[in-house]
């Protein structure tokens, strides 16, 4: 007869091996789908700070959704995401707010408020969680939308504005606290070359002089080798993970013919 | 010499630590300028003894803190002194805790000469902003020094991107008569909107009545069910009330006369001819052309409605006019529903006040006649049809942005209601003058 063995189940806590130093925000053996439909699992990765991670896969792997698991719109099936040492998706009250403020996130559409000029925009965290004065909260603003470019068009509503500058004011109104780290969800979709290639020198520069830690959702190749420190890549048929590294790396030498077909735009 | 002046913010005294000299080898001074060397001049890199706080809070290096993030607005609280013609900042200055120190720095800047970073152990952009704000209020000669390198990048940067507020234009001085001039240029606009609107529906329908085929029968039935069906148990319920309650009030004056036995033909007067089209009409004002406005409208504003245009498809034909026959047809019968539910309702309160049911539908046969339905129920497919129009209309003519939608919503609800109204008194006096 074999014996019983009891076997521990893992924590969020546990050491993860290979773990990358200073790691902020640590994704466990992470699992997602909604219904029957398996989106990805076994997701396992670590974000070290300050450096700029892409999450990369092609449409419809899940790259939107590991985003939103990482900011807590969604709670995963299974597995734990740790950011800046909490967990979001179980966090409540104080601890949550206080984990939310550590983030800025940008969304595809930009998801600026149309009733609000972009400077009403970017003033509104620092209105919900500061006791800056409103001077205060204008000239912060002010510094914000300058630091994107967009120090002309602060009185304009985002009505008024093309979808590259709504992106940048998107990015403005994440940096409006200050967050250590920064989602961007599809920083370069539909812009033109140029602003495109604008932009992944603006997060660059972002990261360089501010520190900040980005985690950026792309499919766009000039933009992944442009910014990326390290980058995952996510592969519907996988159903999961299927490349981690230095893009530029998997774009030498792919371990995989998935991985090659991508960075090499070839047809399956 | 300027007494030291010292001013108190937040509640903690900060960090006091003399002996802090993280970055001390990079500090930078550029005295007679507010301006920092660029931080590239400084080198590339961080400083090897801060590591970059994300968001621009520079922090000493995570080994310091034993590789715990450092909060963002905890800790050392920012403290600001006037010492002479040096104003002195130091603790933390960050988005969250610069709100302290906001207006008391700015108030100290005045007259200062420098401006001393040395002691400043976190900086992000908003409290560069704050720097920068107090080197423009002291002048153009102050030197800001003492900065890290990492605090200096991140000023360096805010600096950059800083920059005053424009100077708003003078507003530009309307008068009166300009005023109401683009007031009534306004209305004439929407007005003759309005007609070419009424034009192109009119001639949809009337082209939809020579090719039935152009009308999507499937849509039709679709917005019968949205129109009609779903709205069978709130006019049934109004009709219900309104009908207890016409009986209730109107007892009491009639029965000063002895008149009680006359409330079913008052009542199914007021229901009939009056009440009923026009509470039908006010359900589907607020019900039915506030939602054919917001889907309209939402698709004017994602494009879809220009979409259609361009396939060579006609909005009128695919959106407008299935929406017309719907509420048409379904507005008599939505009017019939009111009546009868309304008549119910009396008949109820004369139940409970004494009076027979054969009394009742006596009284009710003897004072309402065929006619009297029928003009209730030709006013109220007049009503349901152009309801339906400010709806779609309200809908399609939809600006852009988020508000659009709403905005044409409350359009159509707010004219439909009056026009209802309006064409109510219309019908008034048309039948008053048909002897109807």
């Amino acid at each position: 007869m074999g014996e019983l063995v009891v076997v521990a189940p893992a924590t969020s806590r546990q050491a993860v091996p290979g773990a990358v130093p200073g790691a902020v925000i640590e994704v466990r053996d992470v699992a997602m789908g909604f219904g029957s439909r398996v989106l990805f699992r076994h997701v396992t990765f670590q974000v070290a700070r300050g450096e700029v991670f892409v999450i990369l896969g092609g449409s419809g792997c899940g790259k939107s959704t590991l985003l939103k698991l990482m900011i807590g719109l969604y709670e995963p099936t299974a597995g734990h995401v740790t950011i800046l040492g909490g967990e979001l998706a179980t966090a409540s009250g104080d601890e949550r707010r206080n984990l939310l403020r550590q983030l800025g996130v940008m969304w595809q559409s930009g998801a600026l408020f149309g009733s609000m000029t972009l400077l009403e925009n970017v003033m509104l965290p620092l209105e919900a969680h500061t006791d800056l004065p409103r001077e205060a909260r204008e000239a912060v603003a002010r510094v914000k939308l300058g630091l994107v470019g967009l120090s002309d068009a602060a009185g304009r509503l985002p009505a008024e504005i093309s979808g590259g500058m709504a992106k940048r004011a998107g990015i403005a109104r994440a940096m409006a606290l200050d967050p250590p780290i920064l989602f961007l969800d599809e920083p370069s979709a539909g812009l033109d070359p140029v602003t495109s290639a604008g932009l992944d020198q603006l997060i660059k520069d972002l990261a360089r002089d501010l520190g900040s830690t980005f985690v950026v959702v792309t499919h766009e190749l000039q933009s992944i080798l442009a910014i990326g420190d390290r980058c995952i890549m996510l592969d519907k048929e996988a159903q999961g993970m299927i490349a981690e590294g230095d893009p530029r790396r998997l774009r030498d030498d792919p371990p995989n013919d998935t991985v090659r077909r991508f960075f090499r735009r070839e047809v399956a | 010499m300027t007494p030291r002046e010292e001013i108190p913010v937040g509640e903690g005294q900060g960090d006091r630590r003399t002996g802090r000299e993280e970055g001390a080898a990079e500090r930078s001074s550029t005295p007679g300028s507010p301006a920092l060397p660029p931080a590239e001049d400084l080198g590339p890199g961080r400083a090897p003894d801060a590591a970059p706080e994300p968001g621009g809070a520079v922090v000493p290096a995570a080994s310091d803190r034993g590789g715990v993030p450092a909060p963002a607005g905890g800790g050392e609280a920012p403290e600001v002194v006037r010492d002479g013609e040096v104003l002195r900042f130091s603790g933390r200055l960050t988005s969250l805790t610069a709100g302290r120190v906001w207006r008391p720095a700015l108030s100290a800047a005045k007259g200062a000469r420098r401006i001393d970073l040395s002691r400043l152990s976190v900086l992000d952009t908003s409290g560069a902003a704050l720097v920068l704000a107090a080197a423009e209020e002291a002048g153009k000669d102050v030197a800001i020094e003492g900065a890290s390198r990492p605090v200096a990048a991140v000023l360096e940067r805010s600096r950059g991107a800083a920059r005053p507020a424009p100077q708003a234009p003078p507003a530009r001085r309307l008068g009166l008569v300009r005023l109401l001039g683009a007031w009534g240029v306004g209305r004439m606009q929407a007005a003759a909107d309005g007609v070419a609107f009424l034009g192109e529906s009119s001639s949809t329908v009337v082209n939809a009545l020579r090719r039935p085929r152009n009308l999507r029968a499937a849509d039709v039935l679709r917005h019968l069910d949205e129109v009609g069906t779903r709205a069978f148990g709130l006019t049934l319920l109004l009709g219900v009330l309104i009908g207890v309650i016409l009986a209730f009030q109107s007892s009491i004056p009639m029965r000063q006369f002895g008149a009680e036995i006359f409330i079913p033909r008052l009542v199914g007067i007021s229901l009939l001819r009056e009440l009923g089209p026009l509470l039908a009409g006010v359900v589907l004002a607020g019900r039915t052309g506030s939602a054919y406005a917001a889907e309209l409208g939402t698709m004017t504003v994602n494009e879809e409605v220009s979409a259609l245009r361009i396939m060579g498809i006609d909005p009128m034909v695919m959106l407008v006019l299935p929406r017309l026959v719907a509420a048409t047809i379904a507005m008599p019968v939505l009017a019939l529903v009111m009546d009868l539910a309304g008549l119910l309702g009396m008949g109820g309160v004369m139940l409970s006040l004494g009076f027979p049911v054969q009394l009742v539908l006596n009284q009710l046969h003897a004072g309402i006649g065929l006619s009297d339905m029928l003009g209730g129920l030709g006013k109220a497919a007049v009503f349901g049809l152009v309801i339906a129009g400010i709806g779609c209309r309200a809908g399609l003519s939809a600006g852009s942005g988020p508000r659009a939608v709403g905005d044409a919503a409350t359009a159509a609800v707010v004219g439909g209601i009056v026009a209802l109204v309006m064409l109510d008194g219309v019908f008034a006096v048309l039948f008053f003058r048909l002897g109807w």
